[in-house]
């Protein structure tokens, strides 16, 4: 089947981005994955608050950090590769304005001059967003991203605005080439020094070349094509819509393969499966590694030897983020009968369902058993004169098998002296 | 031979509904009677009619939540009968405290205040037993609890309810008295602006219980509020105000605290906590 006014490239491109998407959908609506572990842009949200506490932010897991380091080596390598072939956003927002065009909606030519001072926007939204994420130590703009409201399922803290700069970016698409990509991505800030870099390009034959525009404008990006000898520009998506449009022409003045030294090692001219296999293989890579090499997205310890140290591996139900490996932390750190002596190491992986945690600790001075117990006992706390129940449950724990009498009776009080730092004062107010 | 398929369908579906409906009506009804149990003080029997609900019913958080802490203040009336160490044992007894207040086991909660104003006789003991005698309508015994605490100790919580047990024995003047005097401070917490809000209810100044209601209502935290409003609509001393639309309105005051939802929360998200949590603490 040929469609229409479309190249092979172009048919290939989109059905990468119609793949990636359907995966996306699928593990969203169908396996209920918490897919907002795999944005990139997540793991650059998490830097700060992993670097300085050693955990990420809210329910976002190490496996961020692994996909950002693909998707930087895919940049490095095939400059914005992944926001032509991967982004969700990019792609609905190509296929909207593919959609404009069936209409015979006016296109809304943009001038040079006014891109390029909407660039640098996009660095303005980076810089906003990361200093109210790393001030607050929480993702405060996720109710308002319309693709965490597409990949949670309209998640609880999602805001109308969300769906108001969809509609937005919807509209616009269909007047605009790709505008959010163009000038509002905070991602495509990360990406503009490592995508400058890039190791691939589209290189122009000057002597092949007829001079026509056609390349400039095929181009998404605006970029000038036809008035450079290689397309060395950030903002590059490595579409291949020029070297397309060239082809058509029959001059194939336009290919696109390594840059520079390479060229004479590697060849000058790649097809766009090579492209596709490096984009794969970047993503495969940061999945595999991501499941080879598990770090945990929580860690909180109390430090000390231990004389006898071990550790025990737990499924835990109901620790969804940070803020519940804080509490389950709590829970271990308690100051009432069931406190875990000695030393005490929390690694975590929280995450909807069962979340798998390790617990490190001093077996000369307590047990598993007590470590169980003292996840999922009541609490009482003073400070507040009530009763909390802990919200963990313990897979294959039976919280029934602990009897009062004859079973594993609730221990002493402890010898250790007892501070109550408030005494009165809470109790009166 | 359709007609007879879909009968055997349908009660096959009947077979399959039905132990799972009769489960479910014999773990309410096994609650329940672990809550008599409870209310009556026998607290053993009440555990094992929570784990009948539980093993019945696996998914109520509710039954394991009173399972497992009806357990732990099984082991803690164990504990605190032979706790040599003042202040664990009185870190125990107001954690048991606590559940006996909230479940409403009065006798219990006599006992374990009568003991614990023994031992520490603070203004806040004090306060906590006139509170109990006042449930029990002892007014007599509040107004000697209160009455015997000396006057440099006594608080804006222990001059209301000092008012309040003299205005439920008909010495309103006497009440009125104590009333005008009450200065509660500007960061009073809850429970002295819920015994002053009780004050003026029972000397008849409604304008200033509800006043006072309403900021208490503020200072409470929200996981615990619709427990707490319900229990003032038990309140002797706003029976005379239940219908009014004043009191209504002021039952509809919101919580101005912010509570981290990590105990019922499904995560940070509509957490009012959120960029506070590295704290650890909740």
């Amino acid at each position: 089947m040929r469609l229409v006014g479309y190249d092979h490239r172009t048919v290939t491109r989109r059905a990468t981005q119609a793949a990636f998407l359907a995966l996306t959908l699928v593990g969203v609506f169908y396996f209920h994955a918490n897919c907002e572990r795999w944005c990139p842009f997540g793991g650059v949200e998490s830097l700060y608050g992993y670097l300085t506490e050693g955990n990420m932010l809210c329910s976002l897991a190490v496996s961020n950090f692994y996909i950002l380091g693909g998707v930087l080596v895919m940049t490095l390598l095939l400059r914005r590769a992944f926001c032509g072939y991967m982004c969700p956003i990019g792609a609905i927002s190509e296929w909207i304005h593919s959609l404009g065009r069936t209409l015979r909606l006016p296109g809304v030519p943009v001038p040079k001059t006014v891109s390029a001072i909407l660039s640098p926007l996009k660095f303005v939204v980076l810089f906003v967003v990361l200093y109210a994420t790393w001030r607050a130590g929480e993702l405060v703009f996720r109710g308002y991203d319309p693709c965490y409201a597409l990949i949670s399922r309209h998640g609880e803290d999602i805001q109308v605005w969300a769906y108001v700069i969809a509609g937005a970016v919807a509209v616009t698409s269909l007047f605009l080439t790709v505008p959010f990509c163009r000038w509002f991505c905070p991602l495509a800030a990360v990406f503009q020094p490592f995508s400058r870099v890039g190791l691939t390009r589209v290189t122009r034959d000057a002597a092949a070349c007829a001079g026509c525009g056609k390349c400039a404008q095929s181009c998404p990006m605006g970029i000038p094509v036809d008035r450079v000898p290689s397309v060395f520009h950030a903002e590059c998506i490595a579409c291949l819509g020029c070297v397309s449009a060239c082809a058509k022409t029959r001059k194939r003045a336009l290919t696109w393969g390594p840059s520079g030294g390479l060229r004479r090692r590697l060849g000058d001219r790649w097809p766009q499966a090579a492209l596709i296999a490096i984009l794969l293989c970047c993503t495969a890579g940061a999945v595999t590694a991501s499941y080879l090499a598990p770090l945990p997205s929580f860690v909180k310890e109390r430090s000390g030897q231990a004389d006898r140290p071990q550790s025990v591996r737990l499924k835990i139900e109901n620790l969804s983020c940070r803020g519940r490996g804080n509490l389950l932390y709590w829970y271990l750190d308690r100051d009432d009968a069931f406190r875990i002596p000695g030393r005490l190491r929390l690694e975590a992986w929280p995450g909807p369902g069962y979340a798998t945690i390790i617990v490190h600790f001093d077996a000369a001075k307590t047990s598993e058993a007590a470590i169980k117990r003292a996840i999922t006992e009541p609490y009482y706390n003073a400070a507040e004169d009530r009763w909390r129940m802990s919200p963990f449950r313990i897979e294959g724990y039976d919280l029934l098998d602990v009897d009062v009498d004859g079973g594993a009776p609730e221990p002493p009080l402890g010898d250790e002296p007892f501070e109550d730092p408030l005494g009165d004062a809470a109790f009166e107010r | 031979m359709w007609r007879n398929a879909t009968i055997f369908v349908l009660g096959l579906a009947a077979l399959a509904a039905a132990p799972r409906f009769s489960l479910a009506e014999t773990a309410q009804q096994a609650f329940a009677r672990g809550e008599d149990l409870l209310v009556d003080g026998d607290f053993k029997a009440a555990l094992a009619a929570y784990a009948d609900a539980v093993r019945a019913d696996r998914d109520n958080d509710e039954y394991l939540q009173k399972f497992l802490v009806v357990r732990r203040v099984i082991n803690l009336r164990q504990q605190i009968a032979a706790e040599k160490d003042a202040q664990r044992w009185q870190y125990a007894a107001r954690a048991l405290r606590s559940f006996y207040s909230s479940n409403e086991i009065h006798g219990e909660l006599l006992a374990i205040d009568t003991e614990l104003h023994r031992r520490v006789g603070s203004a806040a003991t004090a306060r906590m037993l006139a509170d109990t005698q006042l449930a029990m309508n002892r007014n007599e015994q509040a107004v000697k609890t209160l009455t015997e605490l000396p006057t440099e100790r006594a608080t804006a919580s222990t001059q209301s309810l000092l008012a309040v047990a003299l205005a439920r024995q008909g010495k309103r003047d006497q009440a009125r008295r104590i009333v005008a005097e009450l200065t509660a401070a500007s960061d009073a917490g809850p429970r002295t602006l819920y015994s002053v809000a009780r004050a003026y209810a029972a000397v008849g100044d409604e304008e200033a219980a509800l006043a006072n209601l309403k900021l208490c209502f503020e200072a409470v935290a929200p996981s615990i509020l619709d427990g707490f409003k319900a229990h003032v609509r038990e309140c002797a001393e706003f029976t005379s105000l239940a219908d009014t639309d004043a009191f209504a309105e002021a039952l509809k005051t919101d919580s101005k605290v912010h509570e981290s939802k990590c105990s019922s929360g499904k995560s940070c998200a509509g957490c009012p906590m959120r960029g506070q949590c590295p704290s650890g603490k909740q």
